[in-house]
């Protein structure tokens, strides 16, 4: 597989295959990063296609030494997450509990891990918007502190210090409800 | 809860790895088909109708504007229409005689001009002016027979005539002496005029003679007032200055030497004695209350 950013160049000339590509690499971080802002599938599934929408109408804006091309999408992401957070004035848990109720019929494997989610869910709404930003983004889109910081627009200094502020935080918390002792 | 609670925390480090080692255990609930399988497909097909709107919008000719640029648009046409409808109308008007529609707008136009000039010289200046213009227009209608809008046209000559000495008496006494012998010049003009427009009409006019009348007094006020003698203007006039506006009315000059002794002022014995243009002078009021046919 080529590198993101020869895929970019590739698709910004109109090579529907590479932004292909760059759909099949990024899809799945871009979804989880917007599934544990929104707690809803239906939602993240949205702004997902929002976001690769945007990516590739403006793709011929990128410019590589800016930045990495993950780094621009993940920016992307953040923007129009932010859009949808100022329209709906408040994040959406209540979805995420329906899905947990929804598959309440299964086995206590998946019972177990649909109370953890709900449980990370609910301690990442206790943090800050930028702290529960760098904690999705590291932990679920998997990017690393370069790709954070130049996807919110911070140093990667910054991002490291949020990263241990926000870890103690959901910590604590975790630890105040008998996630972890 | 029967769940599984591995994390053991020491220390602080300990907390954000237990932390950190919690949410990597959580499992993220996989998208749907619609997004993992065809997802790029409607994306596809959303961008290529972007792109399209897009075009569509570039190409397109109109576009509505803007409230402000609306409130700004109307803001600047109000000035222009107005100042577009007021000088078509003035140019419109300015031709207009008595009888006329448009007579109306022009004695408007005459007003307001009057209204926003602030000194009374200038509206001494004015008023001769519009006189002058009146004794025109009064010359355009001069047909025999055409007498339409004469009582309109008088009422306004008078006016004039009327305002202007009304004003006199309000600018300061240097400035009074000029003007004073300006419309001394004036009325003598303008009596000379309706004179020899007297002379066309085949039967005497009353409006006309009401004008002159009018106007001969005005002269004798003015005389008045450089010697206290109504004649000392044409006193002087015989010999030079505005012995040029009685020469004019030469016609009447036998008519209204008959007249004179009708003047009941006391004033053609004196002018009849300097000349010819003492004679016109007064000559109409007699004319007037003769009737004697001098025209």
């Amino acid at each position: 597989m080529e590198a993101l950013e020869e895929l970019a160049a590739r698709a910004a000339s109109g090579d529907k295959a590479a932004f292909a590509d760059i759909y099949g690499v990024l899809m799945d971080s871009v979804y989880k990063y917007l599934f544990w802002n929104l707690g809803s599938t239906d939602d993240a599934e949205d702004l997902t296609e929002e976001v690769f929408l945007r990516c590739i109408v403006n793709i011929a804006s990128y410019n590589p030494k800016r930045g990495a091309f993950r780094s621009w999408t993940f920016r992307i992401a953040h923007n129009i997450l932010m859009d949808h957070h100022r329209r709906n004035k408040r994040r959406g848990d209540e979805p995420l509990k329906d899905e947990l109720h929804n598959g309440s019929a299964g086995t206590a494997e998946r019972v177990e891990k649909k109370e953890r989610a709900r449980a990370l869910h609910k301690a990442l709404d206790r943090l800050n918007a930028v702290q529960r930003q760098v904690i999705t983004m590291k932990y679920f889109a998997e990017m690393n502190n370069a790709e954070t910081a130049v996807a919110l627009g911070k140093s990667e200094g910054a991002i490291n210090a949020i990263q241990h502020r926000a870890l103690h935080r959901l910590g604590n918390i975790l630890e105040e409800r008998g996630w972890v002792s | 809860m029967g769940l599984v609670k591995g994390f053991r925390k020491s220390n602080h480090e300990d907390l954000e790895t237990a932390a950190e080692t919690f949410v990597r255990s959580v499992d993220t609930p996989s998208p749907s088909s619609r997004l993992r399988d065809y997802g790029m497909q409607r994306i596809m097909a959303r961008a290529e109708d972007s792109a399209n709107r897009e075009q569509l919008l570039k190409t397109r000719i109109y576009r509505n504007p803007s409230l402000t640029h609306r409130i700004v648009l109307v803001g600047m046409m109000i000035p222009l229409l107005f100042i577009l409808l007021t000088s078509s109308a003035y140019a419109f008007s300015s031709g207009a005689q008595p009888g006329s529609t448009l007579y109306g707008t022009k004695l408007f136009f005459e007003r307001t001009r009057e209204s926003l000039t602030l000194s009374a010289e200038n509206d001494i200046k004015l008023e001769i002016a519009y006189s002058d213009r009146r004794i025109s227009e009064l010359e355009k209608m001069s047909d025999p027979g055409n007498n339409q809008g004469l009582d309109r046209w008088l009422h306004e000559y008078l006016l004039n005539i009327d305002k202007a000495y009304t004003l006199l008496d309000r600018v300061p006494a240097e400035d009074a002496e000029w003007l004073s012998q300006l419309l001394l010049v004036t009325f003598d003009n303008q009596a000379a005029i309706m004179n020899e427009i007297r002379n066309l009409q085949a039967a005497p006019v009353k409006q006309i003679d009401e004008a002159y009348g009018a106007c001969s007094r005005g002269r004798d006020q003015m005389r008045q007032r450089h010697g206290g003698n109504p004649m000392g203007g044409s006193q002087q006039g015989s010999g030079q200055g505005s012995g040029s506006g009685s020469e004019k009315s030469g016609g009447d000059i036998n008519g209204g030497g008959q007249m004179n002794q009708g003047d009941g002022e006391g004033h053609m014995p004196q002018g009849s004695n300097q000349g010819p243009g003492a004679e016109t002078n007064d000559g109409m009021n007699g004319h007037m209350q003769n009737k004697s046919g001098g025209y």
